[in-house]
């Protein structure tokens, strides 16, 4: 027989609250970026090595600051 | 050792279709109690014969003959694929995982799915919905989880390899309590295609077998980039046919920290013995390392994984895969998903999620730290005994608990096995052993040299 919903929600709430304190300990080198340090990317690859070369190919030719557009081109 | 059964498989002195039947006659008279696989391939029989076609004509793969279990999360086409749950009991797998192409490709037979933790929720085998499996090594004891049927499969004789999977050591804690050799590969070695995730940050498909041969064996097999799996690289420089290779002159890391951590001290003692042995009969040397953090990876994984996990779930809605996962869910699962929703919630970011993200990654840069010094580190798998079939245990900290030693190498992306080298109390005691990410061939070498020295072959 499973425990009630409200039940086990009080329960995960109590763990994660209790986690959550003992982690306030932690301290890193630098400043944490989530989105960046779990890469599988070797360190020595550049991911954005040439993408703003490749992005200005392939941004419209632009007059005055305007993009222009391309006529019969596609 | 599986090298000598493949050798005789290979003669001739022992056909396939012979060895597969010895398999099911096995599970036939054992299953019903030690309840480690819960389905077998009707077609099993039929597939030995075509693989001793095979290799009478001199074309087998590396796997002809070897009967192989999967754990319940791994899809393959025409299995159930019930990940141990009520929820997807009647689901059927409707492709091959990676890692079961592989398998195929190389003549490997698989004779069924293994039983396991719900949705790989738990450590001790115990949350399956189609009841718990018996350590065929510690009869009356759990059998560890989550990947409790891959493990106990084969220390009962089921089969010669078992798959299953480690997102926070759920292959190493089932092969340390069922004496067994497991291995959680580097993040990123073994395809995850095909593998219903718990928390795909850290999720492995893992091997377990009886001896590091069939570990490495397997290894040389599933091994490797797919381009199913974004965050899979080549393997070429990895030779997993080489486990002889030997560890002299290598730095042995040990960790005092966690001789305070084990609740068991006799586990402690047990590891030391051998790190003892390793020092006076081989040419190693132990040096000390520091992993401050260490204490406290249950408490940053946990949140990783709830989080992890209820958003792995949403798909369970019960629309298009079996049913809705709350409703027919255990207790461990729901808890994973309502503790995940509360940490997902807009005002608690930054004081969960982040904070367990932030203490991640500092486990991670000591424990690289830790390898600037040494080749490997060891340690025990668990910090005590597999507890008793039934015990009563309320709080779920108590289990969680269980993975205080085997988190710590998924947080951090490394490579970690599991030797057995002790018996306590008649429960087999595994030690750990890590090495840097994709020393997975070097890992296993050492792990070869410890399995000899235990067994007094060196």
């Amino acid at each position: 027989m499973r425990k009630s919903q409200t039940e086990i929600k009080q329960e995960a709430k109590k763990i994660i609250d209790e986690f959550a304190k003992a982690l306030e300990i932690v301290k890193v080198d630098a400043e944490l970026d989530s989105e960046t340090f779990d890469s599988m990317r070797t360190p020595s690859a550049d991911p954005e090595k040439g993408l703003k070369e490749l992005l200005l190919k392939n941004f419209p030719k632009t007059k005055n600051g305007e993009p222009q557009m391309e006529k019969k081109g596609w | 050792m599986l090298s000598k059964i493949i050798e005789r498989i290979r003669s001739g002195s022992v056909s396939a279709e012979e060895r597969i039947k010895m398999f099911i006659e096995r599970i036939e008279l054992d299953n019903p109690h030690i309840n480690s696989v819960l389905y077998v391939n009707p077609d099993t029989v039929e597939e030995a014969k075509i693989v001793d076609r095979k290799i009478k004509a001199g074309k087998a793969g590396k796997l002809a003959g070897l009967g192989i279990i999967v754990k319940p999360n791994i899809s393959v086409k025409g299995f159930p694929v019930s990940c141990g749950s009520k929820v997807l009991e009647n689901y059927i797998g409707t492709f091959d995982a990676d890692v079961i192409s592989k398998i195929k490709k190389e003549d490997g037979i698989i004779l069924g799915m293994a039983n396991c933790d719900e949705f790989a929720s738990g450590a001790t085998g115990e949350n399956s919905a189609f009841g718990p499996t018996q350590n065929p090594a510690a009869p009356g004891r759990i059998a560890g989880g989550s990947s409790s049927g891959s493990a106990a499969s084969v220390a009962a004789g089921f089969c010669d390899i078992a798959l299953g999977s480690d997102t926070g050591g759920s292959i190493r804690n089932p092969a340390s309590h069922c004496g067994i050799v497991g291995l959680k590969p580097t993040y990123g070695l073994v395809s995850r295609y095909g593998l219903i995730d718990l928390g795909m940050s850290l999720d492995t498909i893992s091997p377990v077998c009886k001896d590091v041969y069939g570990v490495s064996l397997m290894m040389d097999v599933i091994a490797g980039a797919s381009e199913n799996d974004a965050k899979t690289v080549p393997n070429e420089k990895l030779d997993f046919q080489d486990i002889e290779g030997g560890i002299k002159g290598k730095n042995i890391g040990i960790c005092p920290v966690i001789k305070g951590m084990c609740s068991d001290i006799r586990i402690y003692d047990a590891i030391e013995s051998v790190v003892n042995k390793m020092k006076d009969e081989l040419d190693v040397n132990l040096v000390e390392v520091d992993i401050p953090y260490i204490d406290l990876a249950v408490q940053t994984y946990y949140p990783l994984i709830y989080v992890e996990f209820f958003s792995g779930t949403r798909k369970f809605d019960g629309k298009k895969y079996g049913r809705s996962i709350e409703q027919f869910c255990g207790e461990e699962v729901l808890r994973r998903i309502l503790g995940g929703r509360e940490i997902s919630r807009a005002e608690y970011k930054g004081k969960y999620y982040r904070l367990a993200l932030k203490a991640k990654r500092a486990i991670k840069l000591a424990i690289e730290r830790a390898f600037d010094k040494v080749d490997f580190i060891v340690l025990p798998v668990t910090p005590k005994l597999p507890h008793k079939l039934g015990e009563k245990i309320t709080d779920p900290r108590v289990i969680y608990a269980y993975d205080a030693f085997t988190t710590p190498a998924n947080l951090a992306g490394i490579c970690a096995s599991s030797v057995p080298v002790a018996t306590i109390d008649g429960c087999p005691v595994g030690m750990q052993i890590w090495a840097k990410s994709f020393n997975d061939a070097e890992l296993l070498r050492a792990s070869r040299v410890v399995e000899r020295l235990v067994k007094n072959e060196i």
